[in-house]
């Protein structure tokens, strides 16, 4: 077995689908977000992540045995979302992009799209959280002009979504990150309802994101020991970066 | 682990998730808390080099857990003991609660002192 390994059920059998990453970061943006599209689309699992890079943690749900990092997708095969329940290690995370790209290779993604927070201090005052995107290509900017998000032009990227946007683009795979302006530190179901809202457009399917503004008080207080995990784990990735401009100009 | 909200239970605190940032002059405390509305219901008192938060929620809410020992545990309270990284102003404290988070904004205490050049 390689470092990390992307275990298959083989139940779904994949049309160059749209890898959809929803791993915890800022606000845990990308993970309420996954959750939510598992949940609400009732996507079928396709397959789990598997690392000695990982904890020793395993998942009940319903007396189920799961493991903590997994994968669903649509019943088309349309495509394939990744979520989490625990913080990615960091150790794990440039593998992880590597094993994802190999994997998004053999199996003709079409695009991968992240889905995460944008950090913001004024969130508080910040009714509706604007969306942002990052691509790692030109037609990956056109993918996002086309769909009216507004692109970031300058700063840094850190995290998950950083390296796999670097580590596709390296094999011409088309990448994408929405961003939606979040707490830094606090799940942000908010940020998420713009994100899967975005995100639903582009996947031409419907989703309802009232649930998950309705219910928002219940998703933070059941993620707060994951933003903890999360933030220890965003500490040691340069994360503090994302506040700063680069150094070169033009 | 499952949670479910239940109404009119009391049974213990749940420490919130708490941001501190710190500007020239002033120390802005965040602190997250789903299912408090009512600014009657947060208490904020600053405590020399501390600041202590206290709110109530509008309902209660249960962890379920598997196992043995603890089959659940309900809370319908935060509280938490913020060690604040500068000496503040407690006068000139001020809080907003919105959508659920608190914030404080305490001034510094300063200190400046000019000194004359020779």
């Amino acid at each position: 077995m390689s470092e990390v390994y992307i275990k298959e059920y083989g139940k779904i059998e994949l049309r160059n689908p749209v890898f959809i990453e929803g791993l915890p970061d800022v606000g845990l943006v990308g993970v309420i977000s996954s959750a939510f599209l598992v949940d609400q689309l009732k996507l079928r699992p396709y397959g789990h992540v598997e690392s000695d890079l990982l904890p020793p943690v395993m998942v009940l749900h319903n007396a189920e045995l799961m493991h903590p990092v997994r994968l669903y997708a649509s019943e088309d095969g349309g495509f394939v979302v990744l979520t989490s329940e625990i913080a990615v290690p960091l150790a794990l995370q440039m593998p992880l992009a590597y094993a994802i790209v190999d994997w998004a290779i053999r199996n003709r993604v079409s695009r991968t799209i992240s889905m995460n927070g944008y950090p913001v201090p004024n969130r508080l005052d910040i009714e509706k959280p604007a969306i942002y995107g990052v691509g790692n290509s030109g037609s990956a900017l056109e993918y996002l002009k086309k769909y009216g998000v507004e692109i970031i032009e300058e700063g840094f990227i850190a995290g998950f979504y950083a390296l796999l946007l670097r580590e596709a683009a390296k094999y011409r795979i088309d990448g994408i990150a929405l961003l939606g302006q979040s707490f830094p530190k606090y799940p942000d179901p908010g940020a998420a309802a713009g994100v899967v809202s975005k995100l639903s457009e582009m996947l031409g399917v419907k989703v309802d994101v009232k649930p998950l503004l309705d219910k928002g008080d219940e998703i933070k207080l059941s993620m707060k020991d994951l933003m903890k995990q999360t933030e220890e784990s965003m500490g040691q990735s340069h994360k503090a970066l994302e506040e700063y401009l680069p150094a070169m100009y033009r | 682990m499952r949670w479910s909200a239940m109404a009119g239970s009391d049974y213990g605190y749940i420490e919130p998730l708490v941001e501190v940032r710190e500007t020239g002059k002033e120390i802005e405390v965040y602190v997250d808390l789903p299912f408090v509305e009512d600014s009657r219901d947060v208490g904020v008192e600053v405590l020399g080099d501390e600041l202590e938060i206290t709110a109530t929620m509008r309902r209660s809410v249960r962890w379920e857990r598997w196992g043995t020992y603890q089959r659940f545990q309900a809370f319908s309270q935060y509280r938490t003991r913020i060690k604040l990284p500068a000496e503040v102003d407690p006068q000139g404290a001020k809080a907003v609660l919105r959508n659920g988070v608190l914030r404080v904004v305490l001034p510094k205490k300063t200190s400046k002192v000019r000194v004359s050049i020779d």
